[in-house]
């Protein structure tokens, strides 16, 4: 089933009579010469056949018949030689085009197999009758408990974003029958969220304000606002859900955000569930000698200290969230409970520039974030602000978790000293000065490390590429290369911690790989400077501030890296481990998945999947499809 | 039996039908495919498959034939040659064009069967295993074993859970040569010394089957 290039699906209502008119067209500007008011456009992509750009499509009496969310080689036995297979990204991906007689067989499949469809009986483009199927009931307890939570008593701050969320919620729920149980359980997930911040505030709590829920009902509110418009849009009646991503406004992305929320919902399994933050706090069980007299190649710095932490399952709360979209604004972001990839990425994941992998980032953030939150002492409180003080005179912490907690701040100390000609006098005062200064810097650089340990599977090469192409994206770039050079020769430290000068060989993998990436983009500037910074001031700037560094990468390596949880992170038994020929784009190692060609074949691991299949040159919207194709439907569990 | 199919490597795939059983005429249908004997004393047949095309590297111009050596159980076949490519080339233009909805694979549980053997010793042993270590990413990909009981070894069992294995070989606990080599994605291969090597392949089969190491890679949903 080969996928070709995007065709555009368009429909529009006759301005006169109450008439509806659809056709396929082979170009974007095809349609918008005759754009109208009501016009609405999405691509969608033949599969195994090529039409023909000069006849109006469709022509005669045509049904057109839209079934999904399924994989369509799902429907090979409803197909037949008189059948035009299309797909799109829309939750009704498949877009079957046939005679009249062979509709009941695909009706009837779809009804056994508890698919959504929706016919059009067309005559000439024009759509004459419209009929679809059923779709599930929307869980009445929801329902009921936003009804609840809609007429219960509420601050006047919250009381809008409350009354919008409600409606919203209810919209969502009531329309996501189709897709899997899972889907359902993470909007329980986030209403349950929004409960207890709400219970949070009315039992007032000291650190919760009516602003700060409001802030997060807003956020709540914006994700589940593009997530319902995206993914539902395009569902029955198709003619009257539009999706405000305009060039998909007739069919939605659902697909997409079904991809995108199965490699979320793997990230939650494999990594949210290792639970890294619970194990971090628990290393205070454990004994240590004192972190800053350990030599480089003593074997305490390689043991697995999280993995040998037992965790046990209940009580555990998400710590990935839940609620995946795409936005133009808000790109690659999460929160509490969302989680954001760039529109791009829906025509352009197929390319590094916009690859999903770098969503990798924004979940290392949350979990890192989380655990630095316990390293630091409540800043509001003196009698913590005093203990810290008191942990940096002593020599050695009680427990391993104190000893990193005095590894961090003696970091912090030094980066601070670089920038100092007069080292700080610490005191209460200055130590929150200090804090705040650097969380910042200590939070990317413990990130880093993290991504690449755990995600680029501490490959330079694919590190580099991976996070410097994605910086290609951000607005004056050139204000931040000075940071983004040490945040990368710091990452790259992480593998030469115990060599003699790995400060250097840091420098040299980094700067190699950054040449090759200038090799293939000439025309990016920012890595033309950022290797030309590196070359002018290794010596006088870059050298000093990577050392200062050092403890820094040695706590991610060390403390926030497990051989355990990255074995089953980073695992996928759907692989044969043939390496791929080189040149040879339809064999990727393992896989004996073709790019372009839609297989109901299994992966059991998306990143791996993303790591092998998101490196062309020149995104393409048939390529991307492919790559959203394979997330939503050939990712099985363990 | 033709002498020629003896002393030869036999790679190929372990492939699924699912509509129905497969009968031989269906690969009769087969463009350039012909039927030549069943192996005496089994149920294998033996297949020649004529290409204008070299489907390995051959030293010789065309046109090439090859053996197609096939064991078809129910709507299972397993399909080798003198080269996997042999098999896969059919797989991509011949077999497309005969079998709708199209043969798909059938994947082997390597990864789970190295690790019950390790845990549980069976009648077979490990004599070869490779393995990916995804924990240490580029800095150590791949670890490879040779003997003739791996599972004895404390060396691989003690950090076997570091490990996801993708290919392994299986010879009888109680001795002998290798008898198959399997890969996760349903490759199956043998060296056939012998003609009654192919007993001792499809009687370790059905112990793979028999395990519930045999998976197809039809999606459930």
């Amino acid at each position: 089933m080969k996928v070709d290039r995007q065709w555009f699906l368009v429909l529009e209502r006759h301005e006169q009579a109450p008439i509806r008119r659809v056709r396929i067209v082979p170009t974007l500007k095809d349609a918008l010469v005759e754009w109208g008011p009501s016009t609405r456009i999405s691509p969608i992509f033949p599969v195994g056949f090529v039409p023909s750009a000069s006849s109006p499509h469709p022509s005669g009496k045509k049904c057109l018949i839209f079934v999904g969310p399924v994989h369509p080689e799902r429907l090979e036995d409803c197909l037949t030689d008189k059948t035009e297979l299309w797909v799109s990204l829309g939750l009704l991906n498949n877009l079957l085009i046939l005679p009249s007689g062979a509709v009941p067989k695909v009706i009837e499949w779809a009804r056994q197999n508890k698919a959504l469809f929706e016919v059009w009986e067309t005559n000439d483009g024009v759509v004459e009758r419209v009929d679809f199927g059923p779709r599930d009931k929307p869980p009445s307890d929801l329902l009921k408990e936003l009804g609840d939570l809609a007429s219960g008593h509420l601050p006047q701050e919250v009381r809008d974003a409350v009354h919008e969320y409600c409606p919203l919620m209810a919209a969502t729920v009531s329309r996501c029958g189709s897709f899997p149980n899972r889907m359902l359980s993470d909007l329980r997930k986030i209403h349950r969220y929004v409960l207890g911040s709400l219970s949070e505030l009315e039992a007032g709590r000291k650190d919760v304000t009516r602003y700060s829920v409001l802030g997060q009902l807003l956020s709540v509110n914006a994700g589940l606002s593009r997530f319902s418009s995206q993914t539902f849009a395009g569902t029955s009646p198709i003619s009257e859900t539009e999706c405000h991503f305009w060039s998909h406004s007739l069919l939605g992305i659902g697909v997409a955000t079904l991809g995108l929320w199965q490699l979320n919902s793997f990230l939650e399994d494999r990594l949210g569930k290792a639970r890294i933050p619970e194990r971090f706090l628990r290393l205070d069980g454990l004994n240590a000698a004192d972190l800053t007299r350990l030599g480089a190649n003593d074997p305490f710095w390689s043991g697995d200290h999280l993995g040998g932490v037992n965790c046990s399952s209940s009580n555990y709360e998400p710590i990935i969230p839940s609620l995946t979209y795409f936005s133009g604004r808000d790109g690659f972001k999460s929160t509490p409970t969302t989680l954001s990839a760039p529109l791009a990425c829906v025509s352009s994941c197929n390319s590094p520039r916009w690859s999903l992998l770098t969503l990798t980032h924004e979940i290392s953030h949350t979990i890192v974030k989380s655990v630095v939150s316990e390293l630091y002492p409540n800043l509001a409180s003196n009698q913590e602000l005093l203990s810290t003080l008191a942990l940096l005179e002593k020599r050695r912490g009680a427990n391993l978790l104190e000893e990193i907690r005095r590894l961090l701040l003696i970091s912090i100390i030094k980066m601070d000293n670089l920038h100092n000609t007069d080292p700080v006098d610490l005191n209460e005062e200055s130590l929150v000065v200090l804090i705040e200064r650097w969380e910042r810097e200590v939070e990317e650089i413990l990130v880093h490390v993290f991504d690449f340990l755990y995600f680029y599977g501490r490959n330079p090469d694919a590190y580099v590429v991976g996070i410097w192409t994605s910086w290609g994206t951000i607005p004056n770039i050139s204000n931040r290369i000075r940071d983004y050079v040490i945040r990368t020769i710091s990452t790259v430290l992480a593998v030469h911690l115990p060599r003699k000068g790995g400060e250097e060989a840091s420098r040299n993998q980094v700067r190699r790989a950054l040449k090759a990436l200038q090799a293939d983009n000439p025309s990016d500037g920012y890595i033309k400077a950022a290797i030309k910074y590196i070359d002018k001031h290794w010596e006088d700037e870059i050298r000093s501030q990577i050392s200062a560094r050092r403890h820094l990468v040695r706590i991610a390596r060390s403390f926030l890296f497990s051989e355990k949880i990255a074995t089953a992170l980073r695992t996928e038994s759907e692989i044969s481990g043939r390496a791929g020929e080189k040149g040879r784009a339809g064999e990727k190692e393992g896989y004996s998945l073709k790019q372009g060609q839609l297989e109901l074949r299994p992966i059991r691991n998306p990143l791996h999947f993303l790591e092998q299949y998101t490196s062309s040159k020149s995104p393409s919207p048939a390529g991307s499809l492919w790559i959203f194709y394979v997330l939503a439907f050939c990712v099985q569990g363990k | 039996m033709n002498t020629d199919v003896t002393n030869v490597y036999y790679s190929g795939l372990l492939l699924e039908w699912p509509p129905r059983a497969i009968q031989r005429t269906d690969l009769e249908q087969l463009r350039d495919f012909s039927f030549s004997g069943a192996i005496a004393g089994t149920n294998w047949e033996l297949f020649w498959f004529r290409s204008d095309k070299a489907l390995r590297p051959e030293d010789r111009p065309g046109p090439y034939r090859y053996p197609i050596l096939c064991r078809r159980s129910g709507s299972r076949i397993l399909m080798l040659s003198v080269a996997r490519q042999v098999v896969e080339h059919l797989m991509e233009s011949e077999l497309e064009r005969v079998f709708s909805p199209r043969l798909r694979r059938v994947s082997i549980a390597v990864d789970g069967l190295v690790k019950a053997m390790a845990d549980k010793p069976t009648a077979y042993s490990l004599s070869f295993a490779h393995a990916r270590v995804p924990a240490f990413g580029s800095s150590l990909r791949a670890l490879s074993f040779y003997g003739d009981d791996l599972a004895e070894a404390s060396l691989f069992r003690e950090r076997i859970g570091l490990m996801v294995f993708f290919t392994c070989g299986l010879r009888e606990a109680a001795g002998g040569s290798e008898i198959v080599r399997l890969g996760a994605d349903g490759t199956i291969s043998f060296f056939m010394a012998e003609s009654h090597r192919v007993l001792e392949v499809e009687k370790a089969l059905g112990f793979l089957r028999h395990e519930g190491y045999l998976t197809s890679d039809v999606l459930a949903t």
